[in-house]
């Protein structure tokens, strides 16, 4: 038998593949946040481009930087640094300074992701990393009510969770869940607008990036949480549903919580996993100093992650058994 | 609300290609035939012919050590016998016969040179003597002939009807066009294994004509169209209700698995009729508006099947034999044919999957494409670090390799080769392959 049909493809099974690629996964979690982004534009304005652009500019300009001088698989054209430059603009107060915004990237992008290996290899999420590192280095920086102290949107312009931490329960009929729900609350530039996340997570849910078990377990240990202290202490604490609405739950339970390096894989551990963060988030907003917890939150589950993905389902087909 | 519910769905669809012909044509005797002399791990047959000796058709050119035969498929002159690679990538002798036109060889003087005459021959004698590796004949997959004592009697028999692949029609086309003679097989099965069950797998918009054609002979067992749940070894644990790892033989556990081919063969074999020197397989493609199931003589190349439906050699850049999601890449359209494949597909240059190998980020769609619940995205970071024997905690051995894991893959990782390095890098370099 001669070689002589040399020019015939070879590789490896399985030779059809259903067409994702982490830049399309990746291009597809920019999608599902591009609703909450047009409404930040629409309520911050200028600020909130200037903020986003930032953000994008420095963490894709220092991954390639990064890849430059030390070349891994973790490519900057698979779009991973621009998703985490847009998730962790969407914390930031509007009136955060360039130079914070670099801080934020160089930690996020050098330190969180390529210090731990790239994409993939990273503990805890990068973007979430990030903030918490700016969060204590400059608390005073990150008061959300006083960086929108000269803007009026016909609500209460307080933090929620800030108000309700300081005075009380009953103070909750101060804001309209209406309000709330389409993001007219005091926050960040993108993390609180609830009814524009929950369009983009349902987005990623359709498009199967992200498993449900997570989003839902979350949501679900958030309002039980939340539901135990009302009924314990309901002058201190607001009703379940205000919880859920204000501050970055929902941004949580759908974008940060579902991070696929940082989030177990197997179901039962995801529904654990989501359920630990959610009533980790209330617990932090109720009993430690900062008004929104999720940072903490999200960075205490990602350690949590590796211990939880040792609960596997059974095996088929290790060791014979006969069923009745 | 159809498009909620897709969240809640398995993951790993592959689709369907359900654009096929519904005869099947037949492929004239070709020139020149290659029939290996080794199924490796499965059996080996000694040569009982040499260099130019003049063979017929249906003559036994080879036999094994119990008594299994290999026949010629056409009539000719043993041109050489030389080592070929097969479809299957292994390296065996192979009897290469050049046609010569003259006729087959009747069955009597087939079984006379078998040493029994037809009429005094037992069933299994029949088959061994047609060629029919049947459960009866070898112990099953992965063992060797010799390991046949001690085996326990078949309990329960599964006829597929349905291959795994979704662009292999062979079966289903088989089973529509010679209903009748699968009954009758049915009936011999029911002689060889009085006390077995029987079932018989069809595809699921066949199963109100199945139910009514096999029903009474058969327990019918629809297959959905879901590549997921066509995997044989799920079929086994689904239909027996037995658990049967992957590194054992059904055969062993009293559970035989053969396809509708084989079934044909087994009748034509006790019926006297002719031995297995054709067989059945779907050309599918990018490149074929439908899918052409034709019955081609065993050890007929590649290129002679493809010739003969006249796809010239340009038209494809990637040829497998199998299905696009088992299927083995040939690099050379010369492999002959063995009774193995079920199938050819072809890949145009633009449809080729990138194959790039991009580090996991643990998204975890591996675990849950996995019909058996593999930690991959585990075992596919353990293997790549060498770290083998963390990687064999997760017992990589179950894998069927489906290949459903690096289908959904997004940073497109060869997960396949991963488990399937775990479970045979030691091995090779401890006992290298005969």
């Amino acid at each position: 038998m001669n070689l002589m049909s040399n020019r015939l493809n070879v590789a490896d099974s399985p030779h059809w593949r259903d067409g994702s690629s982490l830049a399309r996964t990746h291009k597809i979690w920019l999608f599902a946040l591009v609703p909450a982004m047009v409404a930040s534009v629409w309520l911050f304005g200028f600020h909130s481009l200037r903020i986003m652009g930032l953000a994008v500019f420095f963490s894709v300009s220092l991954d390639a930087i990064a890849n430059i001088l030390v070349p891994s698989k973790d490519k900057t054209t698979n779009w991973s640094s621009v998703t985490l430059a847009i998730l962790f603009s969407f914390m930031m107060p509007c009136n955060a300074t360039w130079w914070m915004i670099l801080v934020g990237c160089f930690v996020m992008i050098i330190i969180g992701k390529r210090l731990f290996g790239g994409l993939g290899a990273y503990s805890v999420h990068p973007a979430m990393l990030s903030y918490a590192i700016l969060l204590v280095s400059w608390p005073e920086r990150f008061d959300y009510t006083a960086s929108l102290i000269f803007q009026d949107w016909g609500v209460k312009m307080v933090e929620p969770l800030r108000l309700i931490k300081t005075v009380g329960g009953s103070m909750e009929h101060v804001f309209h869940w209406q309000d709330l729900l389409v993001g007219k609350q005091v926050a960040g530039i993108g993390n609180a607008l609830v009814l524009y996340l929950l369009v983009g997570g349902l987005l990623l849910l359709i498009t199967r990036q992200i498993s449900w078990q997570i989003p839902v377990a979350f949501i679900v240990g958030n309002l039980v949480t939340a539901g135990i202290m009302y009924y314990a202490s309901p002058g201190q604490f607001a009703s379940p549903l205000f919880y859920l609405l204000s501050g970055g739950t929902i941004f949580a339970a759908f974008f940060l919580a579902t991070e696929y390096t940082t989030s177990p894989v197997n179901p039962i551990p995801m529904f654990i996993f989501g359920f630990i963060g959610g009533a980790l988030l209330m617990l932090i907003r109720a009993y430690s100093i900062h008004a929104d917890g999720v940072v903490f939150a999200i960075l205490l589950i990602n350690l949590c992650n590796p211990l939880l993905d040792r609960i596997t389902p059974k095996i088929h087909g290790v060791e014979v058994t006969v069923n009745a | 609300m159809n498009f909620l519910q897709t969240i809640f769905k398995p993951l790993a669809h592959v689709p369907n290609h359900t654009e096929h012909e519904e005869t099947i044509s037949s492929v004239d005797n070709p020139e020149f035939v290659v029939i290996p002399l080794e199924y490796p791990g499965q059996v080996y047959y000694e040569p009982l012919v040499q260099e130019g000796d003049v063979v017929r058709k249906n003559q036994i050119i080879g036999k094994s050590k119990l008594g299994n035969c290999v026949h010629a498929s056409i009539s000719g002159v043993v041109k050489e016998i030389k080592p070929v690679w097969t479809a299957r990538s292994y390296t065996v002798p192979a009897v290469v016969i050049e046609s010569n036109k003259e006729p087959a060889l009747t069955i009597d003087e087939m079984f006379e040179s078998y040493g029994v005459p037809f009429q005094s021959a037992s069933q299994v004698e029949k088959l061994k003597a047609s060629g029919v590796i049947s459960p009866w004949t070898t112990p099953g997959k992965f063992h060797h002939e010799e390991k046949m004592d001690g085996f326990p009697e078949v309990k329960q028999i599964i006829i597929k009807g349905v291959n795994e692949e979704p662009t292999v029609f062979a079966f289903e086309l088989l089973l529509q066009e010679k209903a009748d003679k699968i009954i009758q097989g049915i009936r011999k099965l029911n002689n060889i294994a009085p006390n077995a069950t029987i079932w018989l797998t069809i595809p699921k918009r066949l199963v109100m004509w199945a139910t009514e054609k096999f029903g009474e002979s058969v327990q019918v067992a629809a297959v959905s169209d879901e590549y997921k749940h066509r995997a044989e070894g799920l079929l086994v644990r689904n239909l027996t209700g037995i658990n049967i790892p992957n590194t054992m033989s059904y055969r062993g556990m009293g559970v035989a698995v053969l396809s509708v081919e084989y079934l044909l063969a087994m009748v034509d074999a006790l019926d006297g009729k002719e031995p297995f020197t054709s067989k059945y397989m779907t050309i599918a493609g990018d490149c074929l508006p439908k899918a052409i199931t034709v019955k081609v003589p065993i050890g007929t190349s590649i290129r002679t099947v493809l010739e003969s439906q006249g796809l010239a050699d340009e038209v494809y850049a990637r040829l497998l034999v199998g299905g696009p999601m088992k299927g083995i890449a040939q690099y050379s359209d010369e492999t002959p044919l063995t009774k193995s494949a079920h199938g050819l597909y072809l890949m145009l240059q633009d449809t080729l999957p990138d194959e790039i190998n991009l580090t996991c980020i643990n998204c975890g769609r591996c675990t849950q494409a996995c019909p058996i619940n593999l930690q991959i995205h585990l075992i596919g970071r353990y293997v790549e670090h060498n770290l083998l024997e963390e990687a064999k905690m997760f017992h990589p051995e179950a894998c069927n390799e489906c290949g459903l894991c690096a289908y959904v893959c997004p940073a497109h990782r060869p997960l396949v080769q991963l488990i399937y390095m775990c479970n045979h890098y030691k091995e090779q370099i401890d006992e290298p392959h005969e």
